[in-house]
């Protein structure tokens, strides 16, 4: 190898280095070359007689420096022994999101630094690829959607049409029995109309493409109309429906309309599900976790533990002959859990078979800075433009 | 007896709409597709149009752009009929131009579909 080679491989030797190697071997040549040349200029000075320096200042100058030297060097390396780790962490770390082969190439070298940086923009790129393919996931999903919409509403559509022309007897007269059977096809065209809405909901929300209006409110206020309307279906039932509020819950941050949904969806159900005694609504300001816990609890006869895993997945259905005859989708607590989700909440369940079952959620409390605060108003929401009341 | 245009491309729902219109007294002219909307447009005018949203060829919104460049059709009130909405999105309407129209969501009852009709005809 001749010398012009020895060298170029010299220095790509050492700038591929450790980071580590590479500053002791500069810190050291850049503090003690001085010291040397000051020691020897002091020795030359002394020789010839120009003793112009003390010599004990200068020990201890020298021994100051040395010092300075010393405590330099340990706090750089130690600060450098911390880059070098996050390398090796962010190496071992790359294994679960690139290949073995690319993380192999990525760590070639010693100089850890030029490997960070290797893997910073590998990582960005693979990141990029991923986002351009869930966005035209996202744009596919969408148009299915419309075209599911579009597929299912129509046809069903003309079904419920002519039921209902019939039923009403626009056509002609028909007798009980008649009408009576009309009326099971409609009940099932409106069940089918409702699972359609259902899944094209949950299909927007999961593909995230639901905004969610997060308004500051006061929980307690939002959610008594809700339990006002439920109770006379819970009274019809011979049920009853109480609150057992927490003055001190806070204000909050969440979607009045989704909250009122998933309170909707959970007092639905528990008044469903119970034969005897009621479903009391409690919430509970949790500052230990810094959140308001929101629960829907009944005296039904319970769901087995097995069972309790099930509940939020889609079309899950405890008992489908009780579930078909009420109407249900199977698709309310898949869809309340998103919304919760969203919300950056917990959803979940306790229960106990024979005693009861609670449905509970969570929602933050957030720091009031500067989201909007509801002007409340029963109407705000759901308005009907351009529509007479 | 108010005239109604009903343009709708699905033949089933356009034919059952017609007889439950037709059953409370109305005058129903039936349409598949835009074109023949706005070549009868020339001849004519209804009371009120019911207008689908996804035709072939031109939209609903589309064609009803079209028929408000002609001044006799301008006040004429039109009722969007749609499959891609729920229940509770088609209550906001659609706007088109900034001018807000109501819209019934498919499937509709024939209870709720004649309630928009006569409220439209008397607003009229």
């Amino acid at each position: 190898m001749n010398k012009k080679d020895k060298k170029l491989l010299f220095v790509a030797s050492f700038d591929d280095a450790s980071i580590l190697r590479k500053f002791t071997i500069l810190f050291l040549v850049a503090s003690i070359l001085p010291m040397v040349l000051l020691y020897y200029i002091y020795a030359q000075n002394s020789r010839h007689g120009h003793i112009g320096i003390n010599p004990a200042n200068f020990t201890i100058a020298m021994v100051l420096m040395v010092l300075g030297v010393f405590v330099g060097f340990i706090s750089m390396h130690s600060l450098l022994k911390k880059v070098v780790n996050i390398s090796k962490e962010n190496s071992k770390a790359l294994g679960n999101i690139l290949s073995p082969d690319t993380v192999k190439e990525l760590n070639q070298g010693e100089n850890e630094i030029v490997i960070l940086s290797r893997s910073f923009s590998a990582v960005t790129q693979q990141l990029e690829e991923k986002n351009k393919k869930l966005r035209s996931m996202y744009e596919l999903q969408k148009d299915f959607t419309s075209m599911v919409s579009h597929e299912l509403r129509t046809p069903l559509a003309s079904i419920k049409m002519a039921v209902e022309l019939v039923a009403e007897e626009a056509v002609g007269e028909i007798n009980i029995e008649q009408k009576e059977i009309l009326g099971r096809a409609q009940q099932e065209a409106d069940r089918l109309k409702r699972l359609i809405d259902d899944i094209l909901y949950l299909s927007k929300i999961e593909a995230d493409k639901l905004q969610m209006n997060f308004m500051i409110d006061d929980l307690h206020r939002v959610m008594t109309p809700i339990v006002e309307s439920q109770k006379y279906v819970a009274q019809s039932r011979g049920l009853y429906l109480k609150t057992e509020f927490d003055p001190g819950v806070p204000q909050l941050s969440f979607d009045r309309d989704r909250i009122i949904q998933v309170l909707n969806n959970l007092l639905s159900n528990a008044i469903k599900f119970t034969k005897e005694g009621g479903i009391t609504v409690k919430t509970l300001n949790k500052i230990s976790e810094n959140c308001v816990v929101v629960s829907v609890v009944d005296t039904g006869r319970g769901i087995s533990q097995e069972d309790l895993p099930k509940l939020f997945g889609k079309f899950q259905q405890i008992d489908s002959a009780q579930e078909n005859v009420d109407g249900g989708t199977g698709l309310g607590l898949a869809i309340s859990r998103e919304i919760i989700t969203r919300h950056s909440g917990k959803i979940w369940v306790e229960s106990k078979l024979g005693v009861g079952t609670a449905f509970n959620f969570t929602l933050p409390i957030k720091e009031i800075k500067s989201a909007k605060i509801s002007s409340f108003s029963p109407y705000s929401s759901t308005q009907k433009r351009g529509q007479d009341a | 007896m108010a005239k109604i245009w009903l343009v709708e491309d699905d033949q089933n729902l356009a034919n059952l709409t017609k007889v439950a219109l037709a059953k409370k007294g109305y005058q129903v002219m039936v349409f598949y597709e835009s074109l023949q909307v706005l070549a009868e447009a020339k001849k004519q005018k209804p009371d009120l149009i019911l207008m689908d949203v996804m035709l072939p060829g031109q939209s609903g919104p589309e064609t009803v752009t079209a028929l408000r460049n002609d001044p006799n059709f301008r006040n004429i009130p039109v009722i969007f009929l749609t499959a891609l909405l729920s229940t509770e999105e088609s209550a906001l309407g659609m706007t088109i131009d900034k001018v807000n129209y109501k819209t019934l969501g498919k499937p509709y009852d024939i209870k709720r579909l004649l309630e928009v009709v006569e409220t439209s005809l008397i607003k009229k």
